[in-house]
């Protein structure tokens, strides 16, 4: 069976202005498409939901939420005025013993998070409150601040295959911005836009390859796309996607919208 | 009529937050348990403990690198911030039921000076805010009984995407903006600096199993431990002007966490003292190298 047969892959930005659409016609816009995008989930009967958010930082190997179920109030340190933020996950048990048993079969060292009060990270819960409002299972895999792009290819396959191995569809989210450059003062929010006219340029050529499907062309930008546009954590999100199966010949990364949050790049998309 | 000064600053400290220190101390409010570990760098904040005990500071100002902030400097001003602060990345270490009393008329002086100076300041004032661990590790290494009061400053990350210089500048306005604040507000002050030294370190746990195995640590290389020492050096000669002059250098090539601006804010803030730091301790913890150095300004003047 072709991956696609069992697997949805979507790539969402995770900044809590989403949860804010009238601040910003750009906000409801993104929103909007990530909240089609859950209907669309829920249309196509998806079990569980794989969050890979490039906000869920590692630095000693890989780590995977392994608690049954996750809530509570989180307080964004950055962006505490626009929004606090309630979540509440159901954990896929399956799916998370899968994603373990494969990253040390991979001979990743791979540490299961089971803790109350552990800070599920901002990205991950915006995009849950935008894409899940059924309640879908769902799991988390972190994002390893060492992993480079090459490895981070490795755990995208990794995660592919504990979804392979169960019944059902998994939708595979990749949780991360485009072009990475903030204002750094206090902005008007009905003036965002994308801080470096350079850097909509980038992210307008990035997405145009992604939906047309030319990987190879993607490949061939990748490095100068993350250096000139400081991207988010220096293109993870498509390194996972990318080994999770969503950029082979044949596929595509379809932009459903795009727009600017607090100056960087933003972007939903889903596979086709 | 001149405005009337009776704030001071009393020391600051160079004072690391890795979490094994919290965890290898085995306080109540943290759940994790340890064997205990880091010997070196726990006996060096006894002395920073015992001099807070003689010198009786109305507050701590402690500004924290793993309190990354992208637009301006923050300040927390919220008078009881209470909680569990689970690390996100050692949340095997470090799960810490927190409690800790904001001095909320310094905090809006800081807020208040930092905009006087140009700088962008934002107060947070939100009582369900997590408060770092890097915060929250070095007061509870400085002062575990938490009965002096706090302000927490963010790290705006400017560093991180733009240029060293661009930030450092900020973190000396920061500072003067925070000696004025403590002037103004007529606090005796105790001021911490949260920063590693150098910050490369292993990208896996050495023994997952015993975090503790104190067999299995040590500096991430030899290069970085000469950087260390080098600078060491300097901060205990007073020679600030060679320490900020290598300081890009030093950042560049041992991925120094000074780079948050928490030193520099606080050598500007203490009108970059001409006598040496006290050294007390020096430590490797997963790699990145620590040292415990005081400021004693009260017994330079």
């Amino acid at each position: 069976m072709m991956p696609n047969d069992k697997i949805i892959y979507a790539w969402v930005p995770g900044l809590p202005h989403l949860l804010r659409p009238d601040l910003n016609d750009g906000y409801r816009k993104l929103a909007q498409a990530c909240r089609d995008l859950g209907s669309e989930f829920k249309r196509q009967g998806v079990s569980r939901i794989l969050f890979y958010s490039t906000q869920w930082l590692s630095v000693l190997g890989q780590s995977v939420q392994a608690r049954s179920r996750v809530s509570g109030l989180h307080v964004d340190e950055n962006w505490y005025d626009i929004a606090s933020l309630n979540f509440d996950f159901e954990i896929d048990s399956a799916l998370v013993e899968n994603l373990i048993v494969n990253s040390r079969q991979a001979g990743f060292q791979v540490r299961t998070v089971d803790y109350e009060g552990f800070p599920i990270d901002t990205g991950t819960i915006v995009a849950n409150a935008l894409l899940n409002s059924s309640g879908i299972k769902t799991a988390m895999y972190s994002c390893c601040v060492y992993s480079d792009y090459a490895e981070t290819v490795k755990i995208g396959e990794l995660a592919a295959n504990a979804a392979m191995k169960l019944d059902g569809k998994t939708a595979i989210v990749a949780v991360s911005g485009l072009s990475g450059r903030y204002f750094t003062e206090v902005i008007d929010y009905k003036s965002d836009g994308i801080r470096d006219q350079k850097d909509d340029q980038w992210n307008q050529k990035l997405l145009a390859s992604m939906n047309e499907g030319l990987w190879q062309n993607v490949a061939s930008m990748r490095d100068d796309y993350i250096r000139s546009t400081k991207a988010d954590m220096g293109l993870k999100a498509l390194a996972f996607l990318e080994g999770a199966g969503a950029c082979r010949p044949g596929r595509r990364l379809i932009t459903k919208a795009y727009g600017a949050i607090y100056g960087t790049g933003a972007a939903v998309m889903v596979g086709a | 009529m001149q405005e009337v000064i009776t704030g001071k600053i009393l020391s600051g400290w160079l004072a690391p937050h890795p979490p094994h220190l919290v965890y290898a101390e085995n306080p109540k409010q943290n759940a994790p348990k340890s064997r205990g570990g880091w010997e070196t760098l726990r006996h060096a904040y006894q002395a920073c403990r015992t001099s807070l005990k003689q010198k009786k500071p109305d507050v701590i100002i402690v500004h924290s690198p793993h309190w990354q902030t992208v637009v301006g400097h923050h300040v927390l001003c919220v008078p009881r911030l209470k909680g569990l602060s689970v690390d996100p990345i050692f949340p095997h270490l470090f799960r810490y039921e927190f409690d800790l009393s904001v001095d909320c008329e310094l905090s809006q002086a800081i807020y208040d000076e930092g905009r006087a100076s140009g700088l962008t300041m934002l107060k947070m004032e939100k009582p369900d805010f997590r408060v770092d661990y890097g915060t929250i590790v070095t007061l509870h290494m400085m002062n575990p009984d938490w009965d002096i009061p706090v302000v927490g400053i963010s790290a705006n990350n400017s560093p991180y995407f733009y240029d060293d210089d661009i930030a450092q500048d900020q973190m000396l306005r920061l500072g003067e903006a925070t000696r004025r604040a403590i002037e103004k507000t007529g606090r005796r002050a105790v001021l911490a600096a949260s920063n590693t030294l150098s910050h490369l370190h292993f990208s896996k746990e050495p023994n997952p199993d015993l975090p503790e195995d104190m067999s299995r640590e040590h500096i991430f290389s030899q290069g970085q431990y000469e950087w260390d020492m080098k600078v060491i050096d300097m901060l205990r000669e007073g020679d600030l002007k060679s320490y900020f002059d290598c300081l890009p250098r030093y950042m560049k090539e041992t991925f120094a966490e000074v780079k948050a601006g928490s030193l520099t804010w606080m050598l500007s803030a203490m009108g970059m003292p001409k006598t040496g730091a006290q050294f007390h301790g020096y430590g490797s913890v997963i790699g990145t190298g620590n040292a415990v150095m005081e400021w004693d300004l009260e017994a330079t003047s």
